[in-house]
């Protein structure tokens, strides 16, 4: 089913919506949650979560591409029920893996304060992501937004593990440039 | 914390860029490889056709890559970027304004260095291939090297080496350029430029997506040595006529063109 019909059975308030949306992305929305997570139940319930949220923001809320809309929501479900689950104990997920990789991002020199706004930081984000060069944005996207382990992206792009880290090492440091560049200290 | 913040930030990226970057799509099918199969002859075309017209530089422009970007170079007006050099496998050329000895020289070992020490795993790649270019005044001496490929999804990239100044060795900056979707590639005219006949490669204003800055490229020979220079997009076939009408012999770039030993290579990738 199209994105559009399943908005409008959304906006129509037909349960169908939710069947068509797992049906459709339940898939991808799993393996977002999963990536985060790493265990099948937790990521089935926050998939779940996803539908739920999903209803409750649809109508009034008319996302231009579904797809992202709910790996969105998926995201940040997965990474909240991250943070809960983990308060105590630190795992070794692909989150802290992430997080300890992008330790490397962070500008130093902090002699600029700046009250970052989250907004400025996305905008540079998405203006460092435009000017890579697709591979090597994407894998990077895949990273540090769908949480792929370096394994998974080494299959995906059919690259050795080594090339994929060392490529994500050269895209940090160009992002941290590029965030002291615009004056951005986290 | 800090990084958390960088991680939720990413999480507000533009969709389109989250939406590129999912593994769950089909790559490298059976159908993109014919698509590559085309983009490759549609290049490799337009090298013989350049060879064809320079006369006796089938050799010279074997490699020939259409563009030549300048990673953070800003054009001037009246500013004549590169010349290349005459080669015997490739073309390797000079950008006075910056004082660049334009790509990495190397010694007859780059391809198998440059696989060790950078590209362990390129056999994997779809298809590559190395471009290298001689001295054209001392065809024994490789003066750089650079490097295509394909890779799935669509892509051509193509890589090179670049040296800011002499002395000053900047090899491990390794520039990754995408050019081949059918919005950049570029057009391709004969013209007569401060009467000279040669080819004027315009390369399309969708590259600024990209690390490139778009640019006019000329090329032509005196039946010996092929040149190029290049110049911004705005640049009107009058002033690209002066500065091609103004530069005068290879001798001139010779200055900027240097050498680089097997040590070196290996210290910088190191």
């Amino acid at each position: 089913m199209k994105d559009k019909e399943i908005i409008e059975l959304y906006w129509n308030r037909d349960e169908a919506a939710i069947a068509a949306t797992a049906d459709t992305y339940g898939s991808y929305c799993y393996t977002i949650a999963y990536n985060i997570l790493n265990n099948n139940e937790d990521a089935e319930e926050c998939v779940n979560d996803t539908w739920h949220n999903a209803w409750n923001a649809i109508p009034p809320h008319r996302p231009e591409r579904l797809s992202t809309y709910l790996g969105k929501l998926t995201r940040n479900l997965s990474l909240n029920r991250y943070k809960l689950q983990n308060a105590q104990k630190r795992g070794a997920g692909q989150v802290e893996l992430a997080l300890s990789e992008l330790e490397g991002c962070i500008p130093s020199g902090q002699d600029v304060e700046q009250v970052l706004d989250e907004m400025v930081l996305v905008s540079a984000l998405d203006q460092f992501l435009c000017a890579q060069p697709r591979t090597e944005r994407n894998i990077f996207v895949g990273r540090y937004w769908y949480l792929y382990s370096i394994r998974e992206l080494a299959e995906g792009y059919r690259m050795s593990e080594s090339k994929v880290a060392s490529l994500l090492y050269r895209m940090r440091r160009k992002l941290k440039l590029h965030l002291e560049k615009e004056g951005i200290f986290l | 914390m800090k990084n958390e913040k960088l991680l939720n930030a990413m999480g507000l990226i533009r969709d389109e860029l989250i939406e590129d970057a999912t593994l769950e799509k089909p790559r490298a099918t059976g159908s993109g490889k014919h698509l590559h199969s085309r983009k490759i002859l549609r290049f490799g075309l337009a090298a013989v056709l350049i060879a064809g017209l320079l006369g006796g530089t089938a050799l010279a422009v074997q490699h020939f890559r259409p563009y030549q970007p300048f990673q953070g170079y800003e054009p001037q007006v009246g500013d004549p970027v590169g010349v290349v050099t005459p080669t015997r496998n490739g073309v390797s050329y000079a950008a006075k304004r910056h004082n660049i000895a334009f790509r990495l020289p190397l010694n007859e070992n780059a391809p198998e260095l440059i696989e060790q020490y950078y590209f362990p795993d390129m056999p994997d790649m779809y298809e590559h291939n190395f471009g290298m270019a001689y001295d054209g005044l001392n065809h024994d001496r490789l003066l750089s090297i650079d490097f295509g490929w394909h890779a799935p999804g669509g892509a051509k990239y193509g890589i090179w080496f670049e040296q800011e100044s002499a002395g000053n060795f900047q090899g491990n900056e390794i520039h990754t350029v995408l050019h081949s979707t059918p919005d950049t590639e570029p057009t391709v005219k004969e013209m007569v430029l401060g009467g000279v006949d040669g080819l004027l490669l315009t390369e399309p204003q969708e590259l600024k997506q990209t690390d490139l800055v778009p640019r006019q490229h000329f090329y032509w020979s005196d039946g010996n040595y092929v040149f190029h220079m290049y110049f911004p997009l705005d640049f009107t076939e009058e002033q690209m006529g002066e500065m091609i009408a103004s530069v005068k012999e290879v001798e001139d770039i010779r200055p900027y063109l240097i050498t680089m030993t097997e040590e070196d290579l290996k210290e910088s990738f190191g």
